[in-house]
């Protein structure tokens, strides 16, 4: 089920007015309510494909009991270990299959046996959402398994109380509907103890639909407009455009690929304020970043820190010299640019912002500062456009995962003249892109500029009569309807 | 729902409402749309919701170069349904949208027979959706009320050159020249949708609805007429018009915008020639 759907609007109007008109004053409000929000996350799950729903449920069920186990003391070392590895082989076997089957054959596999076994192998479904959850799930695993209970404690008396209610947080965490099939990636220490009964009057109206109206905006006025222009970044339709229409269009769809994300991300926690739940911010005005290591601070926030605490400390992170520093950086990119995608371009993506990192961090540590320091100054502006320019020009590994198709890219790029724009590229580029610019304008200070101007009531005032005019365009502007470009990871 | 919240909502209806009625006062609208899939929708809006259409076009985006502006220029009622990528048999299954039907129904000759492709698929689903059903009731949904797209007619209209309405040359003959011109028609394999177009066709004429078909000149080379035709459309007696051969004759200039599509002066003529063909022939 899409966000921007009306049957998701559907949805919201049964749920909503069940959630806090019925079950809110209900005797046993918390439970009732968290069941309802179960039930509506697997119709939202299911809706299209209600056999994805067996997926799902069996991961549900494999990570509940997996954490029920972790948590409870008294087993052996043996024994948790043992529960540890069978919950990572059948959650990373699951992504193996669903996701990588065809990617580990051709790779693995000489031509001869590939050939016939590749017909079947493309017919495997790619389920919407298996890389969140699965994430998610894991997350939860080892953090019962490290022993890293603080903010697990709801969930540990559950343990000692009741099992069921145990399972039902567990399910409520991986499946709420909100983030489930594009995130942003929870950790189970940040919801898990928010769940409990919600009351109408605490809900945060503003916030929610402020939220809710930017991450619409950001999608279907933006992102699908610019994804009508960004189509032509394609082979062979690349092919016979300027210098000029080309950076164009690759800028266009830096744009709309943030948008795209962005606005999902923003919708999700304009949904999970609705329901009385704080999910934690996904981005933070990335195209700002004056490095790519200030980049991955703020794109994508919750799968950079996943991969961090689950796979980069793991490996040993920066405490085991400069050389194996870099080659865990290296890994850690690698391996999540192949999780965005079942083809070695998503890979070649992650390892070249692995050695930009690696770069990065090899000239911070000779000029003897290791951290990164952001600058107002001209030097920053400059370092900012580099950085935006260099991320741009790796997104075009996820336009143009065929590799001919890439290097047809730079050839057109390299050979072809400067020349103009067509207008309704110009037009749909520009009418897409100023209002990411002014996104990020407004994150690296205008709002301060403005309240600063017009003093805070009327600066607020005037924030409300931009929103309202976001929810006019949503209304009477939108592109042609499509899905988030993070489905399809 | 607290202060903040409410203020946005009404703000929110503030801004329709005021759109709304500048929109209805000062008569601004969309005539271009910045994507293919809004210059269908707005077609396809325009047909269904607009006043009944008198002479319909049906085709592709060849003829949606022919804008419904230019036939007024000469005093005549067309309605254009051609689709950015679509087919006739789009536009024909439309047209059972609208229970008043046209008089004439006039169909491109030049994708007469093609498949649907996704185009046609995607703008078909949206005339089913729940979104296109409320713009019925609500003029501010509709693709002729976009921002967007009113800002870039405004800018189309002011780069193209905007010609003072063109006086055809004279035909050397006014008895018969520019009506119906037979063509060479030969057997040809037809598919479903050939047989869907042929029957929708019969369909039209026995309810009563004049149906011919036009040629409009394309700037590359032209499929070869005869292999994609069928002996079944000579036996239709449909009146044709090649606008490629009057145009010609008439030393009209033929320009393209991409060696595909009329340019604006060529297709304002084409537009002429076959408002002028209708009023000689095909209109009560």
């Amino acid at each position: 089920m899409l966000f921007n759907s009306w049957v998701f609007v559907a949805l919201m109007l049964v749920v909503l007015p069940l959630y806090y008109g019925v079950l809110s004053s209900w005797r046993h409000a918390a439970s009732g309510q968290m069941q309802l929000l179960i039930l509506a996350s697997l119709v939202f799950y299911g809706y299209h494909l209600p056999w994805l729903l067996l997926l799902f449920g069996t991961s549900l069920l494999v990570n509940g009991r997996a954490a029920e186990i972790l948590l409870q003391p008294g087993h052996s070392p043996r024994r948790r270990w043992a529960v540890l590895m069978s919950a990572l082989g059948v959650n990373l076997g699951a992504l193996a299959f669903f996701k990588y089957a065809t990617l580990l054959a051709r790779t693995i596999l000489p031509e001869a046996l590939f050939r016939p076994l590749a017909p079947w192998l493309a017919n495997i479904p790619l389920p919407v959402g298996i890389s969140f959850y699965t994430f998610q799930g894991l997350a939860l695993v080892v953090d019962a398994y490290r022993g890293r209970t603080e903010g697990l404690e709801s969930l540990q008396a559950d343990l000692n109380s009741s099992r069921w209610r145990f399972h039902a947080k567990v399910w409520m965490f991986i499946a709420f509907f909100p983030q489930l099939v594009a995130g942003p990636i929870l950790r189970a220490h940040d919801f898990v103890n928010q769940i409990g009964r919600k009351v109408l009057a605490n809900v945060d109206w503003e916030d929610a639909l402020r939220k809710l109206i930017t991450g619409y905006f950001l999608k279907m006025v933006v992102a699908d407009n610019l994804k009508d222009v960004t189509a032509a970044l394609t082979f062979p339709h690349f092919e016979q455009l300027s210098k000029m229409s080309l950076l164009a269009l690759l800028y266009g769809f830096s744009f709309q690929i943030f948008a795209d994300f962005a606005g999902y991300s923003l919708i999700a926690m304009g949904l999970a304020r609705l329901f009385g739940y704080r999910l934690i911010v996904n981005f933070n005005f990335p195209y700002l970043a004056q490095s790519v290591t200030e980049f991955w601070r703020r794109w994508h926030i919750s799968l950079s820190t996943f991969l961090r605490d689950y796979l980069y400390i793991p490996l040993g992170g920066n405490r085991h010299g400069e050389l194996r520093t870099y080659w865990n950086l290296f890994v850690v990119m690698f391996l999540g640019g192949l999780w965005h995608g079942a083809a070695w371009g998503f890979a070649i993506w992650g390892t070249a912002h692995g050695v930009l990192l690696a770069v990065e961090r090899f000239w911070s540590t000779w000029r003897g500062r290791l951290r990164a320091q952001r600058s107002a100054s001209l030097g920053g502006l400059i370092r900012t456009c580099i950085t935006f320019n260099v991320v741009s020009a790796l997104w075009l590994l996820f336009k143009l995962s065929d590799f001919q198709h890439l290097r047809a890219f730079v050839q057109a790029f390299v050979n072809n003249g400067w020349g103009g724009i067509p207008p309704r590229f110009a037009f749909l580029l520009i009418f897409g892109s100023v209002p990411v610019v002014v996104y990020h304008l407004w994150g690296a200070g205008l709002r301060q500029v403005l309240r600063q101007r017009v003093g805070p009531s009327q600066s607020a005032l005037l924030e409300r009569v931009v929103v309202a005019f976001l929810a006019f365009l949503i209304i009477v502007n939108a592109g042609t309807p499509g899905a988030f470009i993070y489905f399809q990871f | 729902m607290n202060r903040g919240a409410f203020q946005i909502i009404v703000l929110t209806l503030v801004f329709a409402v005021v759109y709304s009625v500048g929109l209805q006062l000062t008569g601004i609208r969309a005539w271009f749309c910045e994507t293919n899939y809004h210059a269908n929708l707005l077609e396809v809006e325009d047909y269904l919701y607009g006043p009944p259409p008198k002479v319909v076009l049906i085709g592709s985006s060849l003829t949606m170069t022919l804008l419904p502006r230019y036939f007024a220029e000469v005093d005549a009622d067309v309605r254009n349904l051609a689709m950015a990528g679509g087919k006739p048999i789009t536009g024909l299954r439309l047209l059972e949208n609208r229970p008043d039907r046209p008089t004439v129904v006039l169909i491109e000759f030049n994708t007469l027979l093609d498949e649907p492709g996704p185009n046609d698929r995607e703008i078909l689903a949206a005339t089913e959706g729940f979104t296109f059903w409320l713009a019925r009731w609500l003029p501010p949904l509709r693709t002729s009320a976009r921002p967007t797209s009113i800002l870039y007619t405004f800018i189309k209209l002011r780069k193209d050159a905007i010609l003072k309405p063109s006086v055809l040359p004279p035909a050397s003959d006014a008895s018969g020249e520019n009506t119906v011109s037979a063509t060479n028609i030969t057997e040809g394999t037809l598919n479903p949708t050939a047989i869907e177009v042929l029957d929708r066709i019969r369909q039209l004429k026995a309810a009563g609805i004049t149906v011919g078909v036009y040629r409009l000149p394309v700037g590359v080379a032209d499929k070869n007429i005869a292999s994609t035709l069928h002996v079944s459309v000579q036996e239709l007696e449909l009146p044709f018009l090649d606008l490629k051969t009057e145009m010609t004759r008439r030393m009209v200039p033929i320009n393209y915008t991409d060696n595909l599509h009329l340019r604006v002066e060529s297709a304002r003529a084409a537009a002429h020639m076959l408002a002028e063909w209708i009023k000689n022939g095909m209109v009560d």
